[in-house]
């Protein structure tokens, strides 16, 4: 009994250190406001001088995102196409409960598609932050919006679509700000534009522009 | 059947485990000691949570502590004692052990928060710490004490009067408690009195005496809803007609009545519905900008009458545009659609300022000045004195607000009951199912989707006048989002969850101002939290509850009998 009341003791006392150390450490952080815009690291090859190529000026770090786009899509085509756990991942979309039965972790599978999609995310993050050289933590809503849009757009479950999507959609949202007569063309309104696409794509043609299977929408 | 059959035997067989000899002196040894400890201070710091510091004065908190003390002193004496009658019908011991778990954590956050704001455990006086030890032992006696066989409590009668009292009674308690709570300027006192409530409240529903007060509210339904609506008519009296907290509560009504709009659409048809705030939004701007304001860029300024029924019937149409797509897409894509016209509406009514578009909205600026709403000769900016209690102007809004909540409640309520509201269950459970069996799925969508959007944009335009402008940033993303947690925290298809919901995500930002910093973390974690272990909500329909308990059978059993019973009496 001495002994528990000695240890009660000294976790009392420990606590009360601990609090006051921690009081002391805390307040003397100083932390950064996460409203704030933070400017994006610039790393030279990337974000260098402007190119001139047949008169025609091209940003590096356009090139760095369409090179990362044509990597990426490459290599998540291989992804899903030839490795064991891209094709799980083609088995579960179409019947989770029958790959389950042949023997695939669709755990694991869902799993792994999420961290990949993170990774793509994270890569159009960094071109994205590359080209605006200004990054906000509220930056993302709105880019995943349109990144649902160019998916839909393009047809769910394929890559190629994927990109077609991606490139008509930001294709018509300059066009729009460019061709649409009036007060309604100004670039304050293309978001609006890609979401009426939105909506028309998906009343008219759910499966998206390329997409030949039919998707069993939910 | 052999289901039912094993069921029958286990309810004749008493239950085996014996109770340790010990529980029940010590359950009454920790009252003993909360009582005590209560009587004395708390903390050394007379400036921590409303003054704890002096002896043989209970302070708020301290009586909070005394309640809870009291209550599991009646459970006690049920289990063994002189209301042993009372026993065979409350499960004391389910009871106690809520109430022993809730108060040992009530007291350990009294301790730390004693700790954090006067630095150190140092302060904490012994009272603390003898109540924190009563507390301690009343949760152990509670997980000593051995579960009962108890009687069906559908057959718990009382007389007629008595029932009606103890409606009148509870809800009292809940006026009592609101106003209590709402007084608290402290932000640990609110933490510490809402764990309080959330204690009392488990254990009245563990113990059965909820069940209870389930059978008389529905023995005496009118009575309930008069005495419920006459409790939250009589609100504003208990605050001294404060504007403060009326604002709030306004506030919590608007957020109210567009939840149970949306409810329509989520609870009862199942259709996502992710930018339901722009019906809102319609509401609130068609009442805008046909007011007396001077920023007002319509010239025409109808009574208010006919601006509520235009602001209505606008957001309506706009419900039926988004409801259109419906015939085509469902479920994750219809989401998606709904989110991209919430958005929508944002933009355009950003945009609508006369550089983008035609001068419509103000843009960015939005319609400020809003002039306060005047109905059949009373102005509701004025305040007046009713029995001596000075009421403002929140407390004018609120009483409107109150009455729109209950047009809303009716609503909802006769829609849920009718054709079309078992038509739309239909659609939620099985679509393919409901279309085979003659259901029209296309007009009860946009039906729903009309009447939901109609709702909101009723309530968008007393927001609009009760906050005075309106701005695009009101209706973003987020606040879908937020009344979307409420009817899924609450409970979906339900009105008592929905009521709840709304008002502790409203309520408690507004409540705790360090607590709004961290709110969308804080809410984020809530729901994962309550999809993990609570899928059907606070107050779940039973019939839901079972979608998410399959394997239930006692559960599925119950349902059968309610059905039946129900059946029967009509």
């Amino acid at each position: 009994m001495r002994s528990v009341a000695a240890a009660a003791l000294g976790g009392a006392v420990v606590a009360e250190l601990g609090w006051v150390i921690f009081k002391a450490l805390i307040t003397k952080v100083e932390w950064p406001s996460a409203k704030l815009r933070i400017p994006f690291p610039q790393i030279d090859v990337v974000t260098g001088k402007a190119l001139q190529v047949g008169g025609v000026t091209i940003q590096r770090s356009a090139i760095f995102t369409v090179a990362a786009l044509a990597v990426c899509a490459v290599l998540l085509w291989f992804f899903i196409n030839r490795t064991r756990i891209g094709r799980g991942m083609q088995a579960v979309s179409q019947d989770p409960d029958t790959a389950r039965l042949m023997g695939i972790n669709v755990d694991r599978i869902i799993v792994v598609a999420f961290a990949l999609g993170a990774v793509l995310a994270a890569i159009a993050g960094v071109s994205q932050g590359l080209q605006n050289t200004n990054i906000e933590f509220r930056m993302g809503f709105l880019a995943g919006l349109k990144a649902f849009t160019a998916a839909v757009l393009g047809g769910i479950g394929n890559i190629y679509g994927a990109v077609v999507g991606g490139l008509v959609l930001g294709v018509v949202e300059a066009m729009a700000t460019q061709y649409i007569p009036g007060q309604f063309g100004g670039s304050t309104w293309k978001d609006v534009w890609a979401f009426v696409i939105l909506i028309l794509v998906l009343v008219f043609r759910p499966q998206g522009l390329l997409g030949a299977r039919v998707v069993d929408r939910a | 059947m052999s289901d039912v059959k094993t069921a029958e035997t286990a309810a004749e067989a008493p239950v085996t485990k014996p109770a340790k000899p010990i529980a029940w002196p010590l359950g009454l040894a920790g009252v003993a000691l909360v009582i005590a400890g209560s009587f004395l201070s708390w903390s050394y710091n007379g400036q921590i949570l409303n003054d704890l510091s002096i002896n043989f004065y209970p302070g708020g908190l301290q009586i909070l502590a005394i309640i809870i003390a009291l209550l599991s002193l009646v459970l006690l004496l049920a289990e063994k004692g002189p209301l042993t009658k009372l026993g065979s019908w409350l499960d004391a011991t389910l009871g106690l052990r809520a109430l022993g778990t809730g108060l040992a954590l009530y007291m350990a956050l009294v301790l730390v928060a004693i700790t954090v704001q006067a630095h150190g455990l140092i302060n904490v006086n012994p009272g603390g710490y003898v109540t924190t030890v009563g507390a301690v032992l009343l949760a152990v006696s509670g997980w000593m004490s051995p579960l009962r066989q108890l009687r069906d409590m559908s057959q718990a009668r009382l007389p007629a009067w008595m029932e009606i009292l103890t409606i009148g009674v509870l809800m009292a308690a809940l006026l009592f408690m609101a106003a209590y709570a709402l007084g608290l300027s402290d932000a640990w006192s609110f933490v510490l009195c809402l764990l309080f409530i959330a204690t009392a409240a488990t254990a009245l529903f563990r113990s059965g005496a909820m069940t209870f007060v389930g059978h008389v509210g529905q023995r005496h339904r009118k009575v309930l809803t008069l005495g419920a609506f006459v409790a939250a008519f009589l609100f504003p009296f208990t605050q001294n007609g404060s504007d403060a907290n009326m604002s709030i509560a306004g506030s919590v009504l608007v957020f109210s009545a567009t939840a149970i709009g949306l409810n329509i659409v989520v609870g009862l048809a199942g259709l996502l519905d992710l930018g339901y705030i722009a019906f809102l939004g319609s509401g609130a701007y068609v009442a805008a900008t046909l007011s007396t304001s001077a920023f007002a860029t319509i010239g025409w300024k109808p009574p208010f009458l006919l601006v509520v029924l235009l602001g209505a019937c606008v957001a309506a149409v706009l419900g039926l545009i988004i409801g259109s797509p419906t015939l085509r897409v469902s479920g994750d894509y219809l989401a998606i659609v709904t989110l991209g016209f919430g958005e929508i509406f944002r933009f355009s009514m950003f945009n609508l300022d006369g550089n983008n578009g035609p001068n419509l909205t103000n843009g960015p600026n939005g319609i400020p000045g809003i002039p306060d709403l005047e109905l059949f000769g009373f102005n509701f900016g004025s305040g007046h004195t009713i029995a001596g209690i000075e009421l403002g102007r929140f407390s004018n809004y609120y009483f409107l607000l109150l009455i729109l909540v209950g047009g809303v409640v009716l609503a909802f309520s006769r829609l849920n009951d009718s054709r079309i509201g078992r038509g739309w269950v239909a659609i939620r459970e099985d679509e393919k199912a409901a279309e085979a069996m003659g259901v029209n799925v296309f007009g009860l969508k946009l039906l729903a989707f009309a009447i939901g959007a109609f709702l909101a944009g009723l309530a968008g335009t007393i927001k609009a006048h009760q906050d005075g402008a309106v701005s695009p940033d009101q209706y973003i993303f987020l606040e879908s989002a937020f009344l979307l947690a409420a009817i899924v925290l609450g409970g979906m298809g339900t009105i008592a969850g929905v009521l709840l919901g709304a008002t502790i995500l409203k309520l408690l930002p507004e409540k705790l101002r360090f607590f709004s910093e961290y709110r969308l973390l804080l809410f984020g974690l809530l729901l994962v939290l309550m999809m993990r272990f609570r899928p059907e909500g606070l107050v779940a329909s039973k019939r839901r509850q079972l979608e998410f308990h399959e394997e239930d059978e006692a559960l599925a059993v119950e349902i059968e009998e309610e059905r039946l019973a129900v059946g029967e009496a009509k």
